[in-house]
């Protein structure tokens, strides 16, 4: 059986649909204007059916209900109820409707109810409706009474997670002898023949029967209905049927998110979204968002003008801060369609954040907290002091240079006797805590009345770096409150505070720290902590004796709207937002001297004094404020198998910023504050600045569908932006998409049962994407801080500059997008596709137009829009879900992100345009570029014989292609060498295996089509004196002719130091990006202790690894491995629910 | 019909909604405001001045001018050698001879340069039409001049003849914006030029605020140099004798002292770019100096050869090579020129409370020679001293804050008396004035007087001895090789470093060869600097100097 919404109170205009089998009585009853009672005309008497009842409300109040049909099938209303409504106040009349049958409702959106059963507060037994007994027929008494009765108990979970699902429906079938869950998933249900069928339903998810069988406890687990093909999905400026939209977006569950044991959002997106190429930079607490691309790149832009536009609940906002306890949703819009509400800021693509809000009914608390631990995924194995002097002996050796080491030097390195003189530090281990605690705790409460709903949570994380004086913490609140306050008005107040801190120490950064520990070789006189604990090196007081660098910053996102249906126009709605967000962030940088010790030459102790001269601090106080006013109006109306849907959006937003800075030098007193600074005035700085944004557009869309099957948008933005010129500023951005659902044809649908849905939609519209900055239109001067005259008594003064030229005609960057998808839906949601192919052609972005005039030209002429970029690329995903025999029961989903960009105009200058090996116009963005390597040269005669390459070549160095053949390795002997840095195929798979409980989530995410390269400390061994890996042992030597690396220098040298293709490896990778393993304690076990729900797992993040450079982590961002590595965290935590 | 519908209303809404969207730039000045008057026009000029630039913008590593930077000029002569650090561009580049259109060592100093030339350009034209009174304009202009001249200088030390542009280039406007190479001699004429020009309307001194900005002697300086190195030594006597006799300028009689800030625009001081901690500082005491002293530590980026500290002669005015009777091999430190002890740190030398020993056999010890240079240690077993401000902790700076504050002197008076003496010398022979002008600067370095009766050569090979010493590090040395024609002789073998080992108590020095110290020298093209392939490849008009 299958489990559907039914929607009715779209039809109301259809005049014989045929659907409406039942007598109109109801409608009559409820359509006149006092509630006649005539119920003599019903079937059952002085009865008549709630779904009737419901039908003929939704035309009276132009709403729809949405609920699961064998929920109320049987279900029957005295018309004695009919009597008592009052006109005009729905509210009123649904809830004493409902009540009485145990059902709830709940708006959604402006004109959707759900109705739903009531979750009781103690739950595992409701009582039964009565009147369906004494109503309506329950079957055939003669049977009932020909087994014995029985009482039937279990409990109903997601087949999925294995989470216990409240509020299912239960009901012997044939009968309306039912009741529903309790919110820990248990059911209890009296007066059951043995023979009985057991229907459960609950909604989103798919109905089952169950056959008794005599038994007495029947635990069931519901399989979600992948293809809900009426699910709600969130589009840019309102909400959508699934089955009716004709872009190309992707949604993801909240819950989803959940399973990453991560800090930022983004990490935990990334592998689970068909459409997004992800690439986590850094491991760093507090900046380690995964960057997120839409569709891959499609942009030369850089930076904020490259990312996808994040909105949070309707309002452009950052999301990187948000609590993943708070989403309901996250939405992804892809294609020109999807995208066009948001003109000049979409054509990066747009995640949409939609956060959980109230549901009426009883107050439900829930707490769930894990602690973790983190340390670096991967990292070198670098070699130890012994083993790094051998090499650097033969290194010497090699180029004809003494030994560095003599033998009794290497054998005290050897058997550390002396660890002053002769130390040997693992300096990755020795500093970074491979124990270092992250850990988050969420609580949160919902619930509420009819008219007055609310969603409140609290949130707490924390994670060390590997560093315990970096670290990261962040607290979120956020409530919001939906307030009904008449039928057809709904007010809503959502408010959302963040505080976070990032703490790093005075002198150093993670980075900093990773770049030191990473580079020093073991054995450094400057070692890291001689035997006695002083230090010998500054790191170490650096992380904890330099002071501190503070990040603070407070968030303040505030949203009122207030939704009003038009009783003059049927359908017809508006809505007013007005969101106010402000952000504050206070930086506060104290940096004091610290002392490190050096071995004197008498073998003393003697200090050494780092850092700054005397203690200095800086405080940075910046706010950023923006207003968001919206005006909606929106009308949805149906006629006869018409429907059309109407959205139009007035948008204006008003942005200002300002920071002020001051600091003082010399601080003779170490108190941190300002006041009590050096009172020389020399000591003295300050700063402020400010500026200020403005936007306005106008957002509409026409939707219209013929029978549910033809399919049509045309959706738009008129926007304004006061980066460009006057006459510049506005564009128009439309975009037109069309579907088709096949499955809906006659000679599919009833053909082929197991077909459930089938579409096609395409799309093709302009969108827009700001890049540059503001006022490049604009001739003018720079004011900065100039040059000293004065000699000693110097005074600084100020200077104008020239900046850039202006270019009046400056505009947005224009995206053209084609997208076809086909979504399909087979065997009752047991599988599910949805493929999308898409080509982009970006044009005008901002170039440098080089090549025309000279470097003697003497000032930065300015960029023109002309930059052409094609990207295109493949994105699907593939979803199923079965349950076994066994009891256990998979959920699979597999999405998958191909996109491939190539620059099709770009200024390049001739040198590297009339050279095909070197032409970067007609290749993907940031292609690489190097020579070719062509492995090494094996003896002397093999180089008289080559190319003259770089300084002082010998066999063992690597060998260059010379493609010109001119006898010289030049830039004219440069080819591609590898792929972009970014992956051009990201793809994940997300599997949920459960079994009576026990519920094993799993995310593998891969990557493709990427290259990495390795350079400096991380391509050769004593690079500037840095470390050497274990790798590096595999040299070149006569007897080694195919080693892995060129013969050992004690430094790199310039010929193997060039870039080629050589320092080249894949970029692919696949990993268990997460894993998580979940426990829910049986009912039984917790029903003594008061706690409705409770469930433990063990979580992780990053846990395994594949890829081609197995020592260091694949998403490598710095090509000489110096900065934050990403980690891996292992964790454990617990979920309560009352 | 629809979308007629939509977008009639959205059109006339917007037409009055494009004030609504109006943003005025809050930190950003009109034309007409900054030449408004005369106080407006000089801010700019204030940002030409800080544009100077001592020595030439190199392509890699901290990207700041040479002479403040961690590569000095001298790390590409025979007087030091940085260290062996990756992508120093004199260890990487200069001495394997690599360096050549794409990759260059001094890859932004062309645009760097233009982009100067084109503010001076833009100010020359916008004042000269402004309508300031005559005083203020003769004035600005003449600073304008100068400073113009001097950019210009720079780039035709490295490349020889560069284009000339003189106006304000507007691509929209203009109907040639390539120019061509002009000739060397074009272009020395030029800055002669436009230096009379300048030095006429300069002042002879400065009120003590505007320390800093151009005087006639600087202008003159400038000519001078110019002349010399164009081989015009008549001219170049000429300018310098004007100089002298400006009688505004003297020996400053510490030598070390003279590159102090507390002794910043003292009367030895011509011109030189300006420097404050903090607020305009630069790093160099940090790059500079030995990897550790006492209470900090630097990056030994300038480690002096054997070879230069062996052109400080005794005290006797002899070298050890010419018989001095006061050198002692056992103690070579001894009894030297007192510019020595003020330039260099050598084994046991006291340096930031504390000696800096080179030797090997100290424990502990990252001063220490190693030829190799592999360690981070100096590669020929001395550091510079001077130009290092004594009270600069290296290695310590905060807040961003570059705490070196000291000048970078680009003319000095002795430099005036060097290049007279050599120009007069070419032109007369060893006359008085010559040895007038050579022996004070050797007086102040505590030398004896020249030896009576040296001949034209004779002399001529003092005055590049005196000259090498004087100006250490200065970064004259390059260009002095260049212009000798000698470099091709100096290069291309080893340079030296000293060992020194301790036996039985006593020191032996041994003078060794520093690793890798043989620089790569192309006679054919290496007397300049190839032209960066950029500008090449974006002006078709300019042609590579030769053999690059």
């Amino acid at each position: 059986m299958k489990c559907k919404f039914v929607i009715y109170g779209v039809l109301l205009a259809i005049p014989f649909h045929t659907c409406l089998t039942a007598s109109t009585a109801a409608q009559d009853l409820i359509s006149a204007a006092n509630f006649p009672g005539s119920g003599d005309q019903t079937e059952s008497g002085t009865h008549v059916s709630l779904s009737e009842v419901l039908d003929a409300l939704g035309k009276r109040y132009r709403v729809r209900f949405n609920y699961n049909s064998e929920l109320i099938r049987t279900k029957t209303v005295s018309t004695g109820v009919l009597h008592t409504f009052q006109d005009g106040n729905l509210a009123t009349s649904l809830k004493k409707l409902l009540s009485p049958l145990h059902l709830v409702y709940e708006k959604v959106g402006g004109k959707q109810y759900i109705i739903r059963k009531e979750r009781d507060r103690d739950g595992s037994l409701t009582p039964i409706p009565d009147i369906g007994r004494r109503g309506v027929s329950t079957g055939d008494p003669l049977r009932l009474l020909s087994f014995q009765e029985q009482v039937v108990t279990g409990r109903i979970t997601d087949a999925g997670s294995g989470d216990p699902l409240p509020g299912v429906s239960v009901l012997v079938q044939g009968t309306s002898n039912g009741t529903s869950s309790g919110p820990d998933g248990f059911y209890r249900l009296e007066n059951v023949p043995a023979d009985a069928i057991l229907l459960i339903s609950f909604i989103g998810y798919r109905e089952q029967e169950v056959p008794l069988n005599g038994r007495r406890e029947v635990d069931v687990a519901l399989e979600a209905d992948l293809e809900s093909l009426d699910e709600v999905v969130v589009v840019g400026y309102g909400t959508q049927r699934k089955s009716s939209t004709t872009s190309a977006i992707s949604a993801l569950d909240g819950e989803e998110l959940t399973h990453s044991p991560v800090a930022n959002i983004n990490n935990s997106i990334a592998g689970r979204i068909p459409g997004i190429l992800a690439f986590q930079e850094s491991g760093e607490p507090g900046s380690d968002a995964t960057t997120l691309r839409v569709r891959g790149i499609g942009t030369i832009a850089e930076g904020r003008n490259a990312a996808a536009l994040t909105v949070v609940d309707g309002i452009p906002r950052d999301i990187t801060q948000l609590n993943p306890a708070e989403i309901e949703s996250v939405t992804v819009l892809k294609d020109a369609a999807a995208i066009a509400p948001y003109g000049l800021a979409g054509a990066n693509g747009v995640i949409l954040i939609t956060t959980k809000r109230g549901a009426a009914g009883q107050v439900s608390v829930n707490y769930n907290g894990w602690y973790g631990i983190q340390r670096p995924t991967r990292f070198p194995d670098y070699l130890n002091a012994y083993d790094f002097a051998r090499l650097l002996n033969a290194a010497n050796e090699n180029v004809g240079q003494p030994p560095t080491y003599s033998e009794e030097e290497l054998q005290k390195y050897r058997d550390g006797t002396d660890p002053d003189h002769f130390p040997d530090h693992d300096w990755v281990r020795e500093v970074i805590n491979f124990e270092a605690p992250m850990t988050r705790h969420d609580l949160s409460f919902t619930g509420g009345s009819e008219r007055v709903r609310f969603f409140s949570s609290l949130g707490f994380l924390y994670q060390e770096g590997g560093v315990s004086t970096i670290n990261y913490s962040r607290y979120n609140l956020a409530s919001n409150v939906d307030v009904d306050a008449t039928p057809t008005t709904t007010i809503s107040l959502d408010i959302k505070g963040t505080f976070e801190q990032k703490k790093d120490p005075g002198s150093t950064s993670g980075t900093g720290i990773y770049t030191v520990i990473t580079k020093q070789p073991p054995l450094l006189p400057a070692q890291l902590q001689y035997s006695n604990g002083l230090p010998g090196h500054e790191l170490l007081p650096q992380i904890y004796h330099s002071g501190y660098n503070r990040q603070q910053e407070n968030l303040f996102y505030s949203q009122l709207s207030i939704q009003q249906e038009l009783p003059f126009l049927e359908g017809l709605s508006i809505k007013g937002v007005a969101a106010f967000d402000k952000a504050f962030s206070f930086n506060k940088h104290w940096q004091t001297p610290y002392t490190y010790y050096a071995l004197d030459s008498e073998d003393e102790f003697e200090p050494v004094q780092g850092g700054v001269t005397a203690p200095s601090l800086a405080e940075q106080f910046s706010q950023d404020q923006v207003i968001t006013l919206q005006g909606y109006l929106t009308y949805q109306q149906t006629f006869g198998k018409h429907a059309v849907n109407v959205l139009g959006v007035i948008e204006k937003r008003n942005g200002d910023w300002n920071r002020l800075g001051a600091s003082r030098l010399n601080f003779a007193v170490d108190l941190d504050e300002l006041s009590l600074g050096s009172s020389n005035k020399v000591d003295f700085d300050n700063e402020g600045i400010s500026t200020e944004s403005k936007q306005i557009g106008l957002v509409s869309r026409v939707a219209y569908d013929y029978d549910g099957k033809y399919l049509f948008e045309f959706s738009s933005r008129y926007d304004g932006h006061y980066y460009f010129a006057p006459g510049k500023r506005f564009d128009f951005f439309p975009a037109l998409s069309l579907g088709w659902r096949i499955s809906e044809e006659p000679f599919l649908k009833d053909r082929y049962s197991w077909l459930d849905n089938l579409k096609i939609r395409g799309s093709y519209g302009k969108s827009g994407n700001l890049a540059g900055s503001a006022f490049q239109y604009l001739s003018s001067y720079g004011v900065a801080n100039s040059y000293v005259f004065g000699g000693p008594q110097y005074y600084q003064v100020q200077g104008v500059f020239e900046r850039a030229e202006a270019n009046p005609h400056i505009t947005w960057e224009t995206a053209r997008k084609t997208d076809i998808g086909l979504e399909a839906s087979l065997w009752n949601g047991k599988f599910g596709l949805e493929a999308d192919v898409f080509y982009e052609k970006r044009s005008d972005m901002l170039l440098y137009p080089a090549e025309t005039v000279p470097l003697e030209y003497g000032i930065g002429i300015s960029q023109i829009n002309a930059g052409i970029m094609e990207n295109r690329g493949i994105d699907l995903s593939l979803r199923t879900s079965h349950r076994f025999p066994s009891g256990i029961h998979l959920n699979a989903a597999f999405n998958f992100t191909y996109a491939k960009n190539k620059l099709i105009q770009t200024f390049e200058n001739e040198a590297t345009f009339n050279n095909p090996n070197r032409r970067r116009t007609g290749r993907a963005y940031e292609t690489r570029f190097g020579y070719k390597a062509l492995g090494y040269f094996q003896s002397e005669e093999e180089i008289e014989g080559w190319a003259t390459q770089f300084g002082d070549v010998r066999p063992g160095d690597i060998k260059y292609a010379d493609m010109n053949g001119d006898g010289r390795i030049t830039p004219e002997d440069e080819v591609v060498i590898g792929k972009p840095l970014i992956p051009q195929i990201i793809y994940g798979l997300v599997t949920e295996l459960s079994w009576k409980g026990i519920g094993l989530n799993m995310l593998w995410q891969g990557a493709g089509s990427s290259s990495i390269y390795l350079a400096n400390e991380a391509a050769l061994p004593f690079f500037n004196g840095a470390k050497a890996f274990q790798e590096h042992l595999d040299y070149w030597r006569p007897d080694n002719p195919d080693a892995r690396y060129p013969r050992v220098t004690p430094s790199p040298t310039t010929n193997n130091s060039q870039t080629s293709s050589f320092w080249v490896r894949d970029g692919s990778y696949l990993r268990l990006k997460s894993l998580e393993l979940g426990y829910a304690i049986p009912q039984k076990a917790l029903s003594a202790t008061g706690i409705g729900s409770l469930r433990v797992y063990v979580s992780g993040q990053n846990l395994i690894t594949f890829s081609a450079v197995d020592f260091l982590d694949p998403e490598l961002s710095n090509n000489r491995a110096r900065y934050y590595f990403q980690q891996k965290v292992y964790s454990f935590g617990l979920n309560i629910g009352f | 019909m629809q979308k007629i519908v939509y977008i009639l209303p959205a059109v006339f809404l917007f037409i009055a909604c494009e004030r609504a969207i109006e943003v005025n730039p809050s930190d950003q000045l009109t034309d007409a405001d900054v030449w408004r008057t005369p106080d407006n026009a000089n801010l700019f000029l204030n940002d030409i001045y800080n544009s100077l630039n001592p020595g030439p913008w190199p392509d890699l590593w901290t990207n700041v001018p040479m002479q403040i930077g961690n590569d000095p000029l001298d790390n590409y002569t025979d007087n030091s050698l940085s260290g062996n650090i990756a992508g120093i561009p004199s260890y990487q580049l200069f001495a394997n001879g690599t360096y050549g259109p794409s990759n260059p060592i001094f890859g932004p100093h062309w645009e760097r340069m233009y982009e100067n030339i084109r503010k001076c350009n833009l100010f020359l034209e916008k004042v000269a039409g402004a309508g300031f009174d005559e005083a203020t304009t003769t004035s600005m202009l003449a600073q304008a001049r100068f400073l113009r001249a001097y950019f210009y200088k720079s780039l035709v030390d490295l490349y020889g003849g560069v284009p000339l542009i003189t106006e304000v280039l507007n691509r929209n406007e203009d109907e040639n914006i390539a120019f061509p190479r002009a000739t060397y001699e074009a272009c020395v004429e030029f800055i002669r030029d436009e230096c009379e020009q300048a030095a006429a309307d300069l002042p002879e001194t400065l009120a003590p605020q505007d320390l800093g900005r151009a005087t006639r002697g600087a202008a003159l300086a400038l000519k001078g140099e110019t002349e010399l190195y164009a081989g015009l030594f008549d001219e170049a006597a000429a300018t310098h004798r004007t100089i002298m006799e400006l009688g505004v300028y003297e020996l400053f009689p510490d030598y070390g002292a003279l590159f102090y800030p507390e002794n910043e625009n003292n009367p030895e001081v011509i011109f030189d770019v300006q420097y404050a901690p903090y607020i305009k500082g630069h790093s160099r005491d940090t790059y500079w100096t030995a990897p550790l002293v006492a209470d900090g530590f630097g990056w030994g980026a300038v480690n002096p050869t054997q070879d230069l500290v062996d052109c400080y002669e005794y005290l006797d005015g002899k070298t050890a090579d010419e018989g001095s009777t006061v050198y002692d091999p056992a103690a070579p430190y001894e009894n030297r020129d007192s510019r020595f002890y003020a330039s260099i740190i050598y084994d046991g030398s006291e340096w930031r409370g504390g000696p800096i020993y080179t030797r090997l056999g100290i424990p502990n010890n990252r001063n220490e020679l190693d030829p190799s240079g592999s360690g981070g240690k100096g590669r020929t077993g001395y550091f510079i001293k001077k130009m290092l401000d004594p009270t600069v902790v290296p290695g310590r700076e905060n807040l961003d804050n570059q705490t070196g504050g000291s000048n970078s002197i680009v003319f000095r008076y002795a430099e005036v008396l060097l290049n007279y003496a050599e120009a007069q010398n070419e032109v007369a022979g060893p006359d008085a004035s010559v040895y007038q002008a050579m022996n004070k600067v050797r007086e102040r370095a505590g030398l004896p007087a020249l030896p009576e009766g040296l001949d034209q050569q004779g002399m001529r090979e003092r005055i590049r001895r005196e000259r090498r010493v004087e100006l250490a590090f200065e970064g004259k040395r390059l260009y002095d090789l260049w212009r000798w024609r000698i470099a091709e002789e100096v290069f291309n073998k080893p340079l030296h470093a000293m060992k020194i080992t301790e036996s039985g108590g006593a020191l032996i020095y041994e003078r060794i060869e520093a690793g890798g110290s043989t620089i790569r020298f192309d006679p054919s093209k290496n007397y300049r600097m190839p032209i960066p392939q950029d500008a090449i490849d974006q002006n078709p008009e300019l042609e590579q100097n030769p053999n690059y």
